[in-house]
């Protein structure tokens, strides 16, 4: 279960304090997806970011299940995001210099000293996604040399490596045409029903419509759970 | 000063003692003044040849600290270059830690990441240059273009150069080591949105 209570967080620019996201609360439960709308700069990809120990808040709580993600150590929670969280992005964020298979696998780098049998099964799964994403003929290929449905299907890939309770998906078809938009919403859906957790943030009605639950933001707050509506 | 003259001041001397109201005169025949003439002269070359010799090793000692200023100049300059093209690069590399960070990897394996690659370009870079260095010293001392060319002694000394590729190196890792650290150490949400 995911668990953000009263989570605070303010930016200062030129001396002038932006709240990005004032005394937001929420709760995910296993199998759940759910879908955060709302227009740009309303604290959508904030949420998203301290929900996955990305962004410490000023205040609140964040939890995923027992664990308080800001009350642990930054190596431990790096650890912890290894482990449990998957991140999509808008941007891929892949690394440029690294192979589709080899981006897969940046996500075991973190799992520091573990089995070399361990290490089998990761490259086993690794290729087992690729080819669940269909991009075993662009497996030596690096990200420049792919289409931007491509990079997204080889970031979701990433996410799914390790397995992880959460994933988070920021905006994650705003590059992507209908077919490939369709593919990874098909994808995320597919997780929760596995019983994973899904947040998604996303200004896209049509892409929100594949969620479980729909709730929407605005000036830093979660305004209403459309679902509820 | 020929020794047969060299006791003529004596000589006279001892002639005003005996004979105290006696005007010494000294005439000096064709010969003796050639004789003077010569020994004039020997005695300003040989201070010449010492005053040569003083100025070339002056010049010795100026073209030396100039030598040294210039190779000190030129370590700084290129330790400088250096660090600031391993500042660029982190910098540069900014998102790929990001991203690592954000699936997880820790600040401490991110920053033996980049250390690692930091000291790995320095260590090649400052012994290649050193090479580079030398040969193209050696070229310009070759012996058959350069009549007084310097012994592979006086071109290179292994202490400087291996303090250079130590410096270099040194300077290399913390050139990689600060700005990764600082990266690493932010939160991951703040390193990929300065992409």
């Amino acid at each position: 279960m995911l668990q953000l209570d009263r989570v605070q967080k303010t930016y200062t620019y030129k001396k002038q304090q932006i709240y990005a996201l004032r005394q937001v609360t929420l709760q995910l439960d296993r199998g759940s997806f759910v879908a955060v709308c709302g227009p740009s700069g309303c604290g959508k990809s904030t949420m998203l970011f301290a929900a996955g120990g990305l962004l410490r808040p000023d205040d609140g709580v964040v939890k995923i299940d027992e664990t308080n993600l800001y009350a642990i150590s930054a190596e431990k929670r790096a650890q912890y995001r290894a482990a449990e969280i998957g991140f999509v992005f808008q941007e891929f964020h892949l690394v440029p210099y690294l192979n589709v298979l080899d981006n897969v696998l940046a996500a075991s780098l973190a799992l520091e000293g573990i089995h070399r049998q361990i290490k089998i099964d990761l490259r086993d799964r690794a290729q087992e996604l690729i080819e669940r994403f269909k991009l075993t003929d662009r497996l030596s290929h690096v990200p420049s040399k792919l289409s931007t449905g491509e990079q997204q299907r080889t970031a979701l890939a990433r996410a799914l490596l390790n397995q992880p309770r959460l994933l988070l998906a920021d905006e994650p078809t705003g590059n992507l045409d209908d077919k490939n938009t369709e593919v990874v919403c098909q994808h995320l859906a597919e997780y929760a029903a596995n019983g994973g957790m899904v947040l998604l943030v996303t200004h896209d009605l049509r892409v929100a419509s594949y969620a479980n639950d729909i709730v929407q933001m605005s000036d830093g707050t979660i305004l209403a759970d459309i679902a509820d509506i | 000063m020929d020794a047969r003259w060299a006791d003529l001041p004596k000589v006279t001397q001892e002639i005003s003692a005996y004979l105290p109201d006696t005007q010494v005169i000294e005439k000096i025949t064709k010969a003796q003044a050639r004789a003077n003439m010569r020994m004039e002269a020997a005695k300003l070359a040989e201070q010449t040849l010492k005053q040569e010799k003083i100025h070339q090793q002056h010049l010795g000692n100026r073209c030396r600290t100039l030598a040294a200023s210039i190779i000190s100049a030129s370590i700084v300059a290129g330790g400088i270059w250096m660090a600031f093209l391993s500042l660029i690069n982190v910098r540069n590399r900014r998102s790929e830690i990001g991203i690592l960070s954000a699936v997880g990897v820790g600040s401490g394996q991110i920053i033996k990441l980049f250390l690692f690659k930091s000291i790995i370009v320095g260590l090649l870079g400052a012994v290649l240059g050193c090479f580079i260095g030398l040969l193209a010293v050696m070229k310009i001392n070759d012996p058959a273009i350069k009549s007084s060319s310097l012994s592979f002694a006086q071109i290179f000394s292994w202490r400087l150069g291996l303090l250079i590729v130590i410096c270099v190196t040194v300077l290399a890792a913390v050139a990689g080591w600060l700005p990764a650290f600082m990266a690493a150490e932010q939160d991951p949400a703040e390193t990929l949105r300065q992409d």
